[in-house]
C-alpha cells in the first residue's frame, strides 16, 4: 500500500479493500481480526465486497449507480470543477452539445418565422405596456428636456476606426483561434464555427454603427433612427454566440431535430430584438404616442446579450479569470445608460462614450484570448465528449 | 473448543487457531448474519461447517494468518450456501429443483453485498463518495485521486475516515 508507513485498523482495512496491502500487512490485518471481533466482522464485510466488485458486471453496475445518483443530486458545480481534471471520466453535458432533445417537430422556416414575428409582436405590445407604465412614473421625476450637445464627431470616427480594426484583426494570422479537429469533434469544429461567425458579425456591425455616427455627425445630421436599429443589431450576433456554447446548435446527418431548441431560440431572441428596435424607432419618431424612453427597452436588450455571454464565460472550464468578468458585466450595465445618453451633458457624453469603447476592447481582448489560448476549444470539445454537466448522456 | 475426532487435529496452537477462527465466524454469523436468538443454531453450524472445510481441505495450513485467509474465503462461501440451504428450508414454498445453482448464489451474495456498499455511499458526503469510489471502484491510485479532486490535506486519512463511516454504515444495513 503506498500510503503511510505505520497503519492502524482501518488503514489496513482500507487497503484490503482497495488491495494496496503488502503480504506483511495483510498477515498484520489477518492477525488483528483473529483478535479482535470487530475487526474480522469488518474484514468479513470487506473481503465480501471486495469479492463482488471484481465482477465486472458489479462494478459496472455500481459506477453506474453512483453516476445515476451524481447527476440527479444537484452536484452541478462541484462536479463540473472536479471533472475539469478527470477527462475520461464517465459522460456528463451540461452545456448541452449532448443533450439529447426531446421529441420535436421537424423544424420548418415558416414556424420559426411565425415565431420570429409573433414574438416580435408579443414584445411590441408587452413593451408598450411597460412605457405606459414607465412614462406614467418617470413624468413625476422629470420630464425629458432638449438635447444635449452631440459627442464630436472625431470621437466617433476613433471609435470606429478601433472597432475596425478589431474588426480587421480577427481575419489575419495574429491571435489565431485555436483549430479543433474535425475529424474527432465535428460537432465541436462547427460550433466554433459558428460562434466566430457571430463574434465577427457583432464587429462588423459595430464598425458600421460608428461609422454611420461618423459620417452623420460631420455632416450635421441626425443619426437616428438608423443608428439606432444598427445598435440593436449588434446585440443580436452576441445572443448567438450565447446560444452556440448553451445549446445543442449543430444538427449532424441523421439527427436534423438536435438544434431545434438553438433555432427556437434564435428566432425567438431575433423576434424580441426586431420588437425592441420597433419601438426604439417610433420612439425617436415620435409616433404612436412614445418618445425616447423607449430607448431603455434597446439598452437592456443589449445589456442581456453581453450579460449572457459574460455569464457563459464563467464556466470552470473556460477559466476566465474573475477579475476580467467585472469589465465585462460592467460593460453590460452601461447599456442601460442609453435611454439617458441623449440627456447627459455633454462632456458625460463623451466620458460614457470613451468608457464605453474601453470596455468593448476588453470584451475583444477576453474572448480572442479564449479563442487564442484554445479555452473555447477545449469547452467545445469537453461538450462535445459530454463532461460539462451532470445530464447524463445515452450509453 | 473446537474439537476433531478420528484424525490427528495436530499440535496446541493448531487447536487453539481452529477455535480462535470457529469463534471469529460464529461471532460475525450471530452479529450479522442470523438476526435472532432462534436462529444461532445455524450460526454454530455455518462455523462448524467453516473449520471442518478448513480442517479437511488446508491441513498444511498451521499459521494462524494463513488459516484465517482461507477461512474468510470459506466462510464467505458457506454463507452463500447458507442462504440457498435457507432458501429450501421447508418453511420456503419454492421448489428445491427450481433452485438456482450454487454460483447463482454467489452471484447474488455478490449482488447483495454491492447493494449494501451502494445504500452506505449514499449516505456518504459527496466528497468521501467520489474518493472511494475513485479508489474502489476505478482504481485509481491516491497521488492521481489528490490531483483529480484538488486536495490538498491527507489523502490516507481521509480515505481511511470515509472507509470507516462506509463500514458503520454497511455494518448497519447488515444488521
Amino acid at each position: 500500500m503506498s500510503g503511510p508507513e505505520k497503519f492502524d485498523n482501518d488503514a489496513l482495512l482500507l487497503g484490503h479493500a482497495s488491495g494496496d496491502l503488502t503480504p506483511e500487512q495483510q498477515q498484520e490485518l489477518l492477525q488483528a481480526a483473529a483478535a479482535d471481533q470487530d475487526v474480522f466482522d469488518d474484514l468479513m464485510e470487506v473481503d465480501g465486497l471486495k469479492h463482488a466488485l471484481s465482477r465486472a458486471e458489479e462494478r459496472k453496475r455500481a459506477a453506474a449507480v453512483l453516476d445515476a445518483w451524481e447527476s440527479q443530486s444537484g452536484e452541478l458545480q462541484r462536479r463540473e470543477s472536479q471533472s475539469r481534471a478527470l477527462p475520461e471520466r464517465a459522460p456528463h453535458a451540461y452545456a448541452a452539445l449532448q443533450r439529447t432533445p426531446r421529441a420535436q417537430r421537424p423544424p420548418s422556416l415558416g414556424s420559426d418565422v411565425l415565431r420570429s414575428v409573433l414574438s416580435t409582436v408579443a414584445t411590441a405590445v408587452a413593451l408598450r405596456l411597460v412605457y405606459l407604465l414607465l412614462t406614467a412614473i418617470g413624468a413625476t421625476f422629470v420630464a425629458p428636456g432638449s438635447m444635449a450637445p452631440a459627442a464630436p464627431p472625431i470621437l466617433h470616427l476613433v471609435h470606429a476606426a478601433i472597432a475596425g480594426l478589431l474588426f480587421g484583426i480577427q481575419f489575419t494570422g495574429f491571435l489565431k483561434p485555436q483549430a479543433i479537429n474535425g475529424a474527432r469533434y465535428p460537432i465541436a469544429q462547427k460550433c466554433l464555427s459558428q460562434f466566430l461567425a457571430g463574434w465577427r458579425c457583432a464587429w462588423a456591425l459595430w464598425f458600421a454603427l460608428y461609422c454611420w455616427l461618423w459620417i452623420l455627425a460631420a455632416i450635421g445630421r441626425n443619426p437616428y433612427p438608423v443608428a439606432d436599429i444598427l445598435n440593436c443589431l449588434t446585440a443580436f450576433p452576441l445572443f448567438w454566440c450565447f446560444l452556440v456554447l448553451d445549446k445543442p446548435s449543430v444538427a449532424p446527418p441523421g439527427q436534423p431535430e438536435r438544434n431545434a431548441a438553438f433555432r427556437k431560440a434564435v428566432g425567438t431572441t431575433w423576434g424580441i430584438g426586431a420588437g425592441v428596435a420597433l419601438l426604439a424607432v417610433a420612439g425617436r419618431m415620435h409616433v404612436w404616442g412614445l418618445n425616447e424612453y423607449c430607448l431603455a427597452f434597446m439598452g437592456m436588450y443589449d445589456g442581456l446579450a453581453i450579460a449572457f455571454l459574460v455569464g457563459r464565460f464563467d464556466s470552470h472550464w473556460i477559466k476566465v479569470p474573475r477579475w476580467m468578468l467585472a469589465p465585462l458585466y460592467g460593460y453590460a450595465l452601461i447599456q442601460m445608460i442609453y435611454v439617458f445618453f441623449f440627456n447627459l451633458p455633454g462632456q458625460w457624453q463623451i466620458y460614457t462614450y470613451l468608457v464605453a469603447l474601453l470596455l468593448k476592447i476588453c470584451l475583444f481582448f477576453v474572448v480572442t484570448h479564449l479563442l487564442h489560448a484554445g479555452n473555447l476549444r477545449v469547452y467545445l470539445e469537453a461538450a462535445e465528449e459530454g463532461k460539462l454537466g451532470p445530464a447524463r448522456t445515452e450509453e | 473448543m473446537f474439537a476433531v475426532r478420528g484424525r490427528d487435529a495436530g499440535g496446541d496452537d493448531y487447536q487453539r487457531n481452529l477455535t480462535l477462527i470457529r469463534e471469529r465466524i460464529l461471532g460475525f454469523a450471530r452479529r450479522r448474519l442470523v438476526p435472532h436468538e432462534a436462529d444461532f443454531a445455524a450460526a454454530e453450524d455455518l462455523a462448524q461447517a467453516c473449520v471442518v472445510t478448513l480442517w479437511e481441505r488446508y491441513p498444511e495450513k498451521r499459521e494462524l494468518s494463513e488459516m484465517m485467509a482461507i477461512a474468510i474465503g470459506i466462510a464467505r462461501h458457506k454463507i452463500a450456501q447458507f442462504r440457498r440451504e435457507r432458501e429450501r428450508s421447508p418453511g420456503a414454498a419454492t421448489d428445491v429443483e427450481l433452485l438456482p445453482d450454487e454460483d447463482v448464489f454467489e452471484q447474488i451474495a455478490a449482488r447483495e453485498s454491492v447493494d449494501r456498499f451502494l445504500r452506505a455511499m449514499l449516505q456518504l458526503a459527496p466528497r468521501c463518495r467520489e474518493l472511494l469510489r475513485l479508489k474502489l471502484i476505478e482504481e485509481h491510485e491516491y497521488a492521481e485521486i489528490r490531483l483529480r479532486m484538488g486536495i490538498t490535506g491527507n489523502i490516507y486519512e481521509m480515505a481511511k475516515r470515509c472507509h470507516k463511516s462506509l463500514l458503520r454504515l454497511t455494518s448497519g444495513a447488515m444488521k
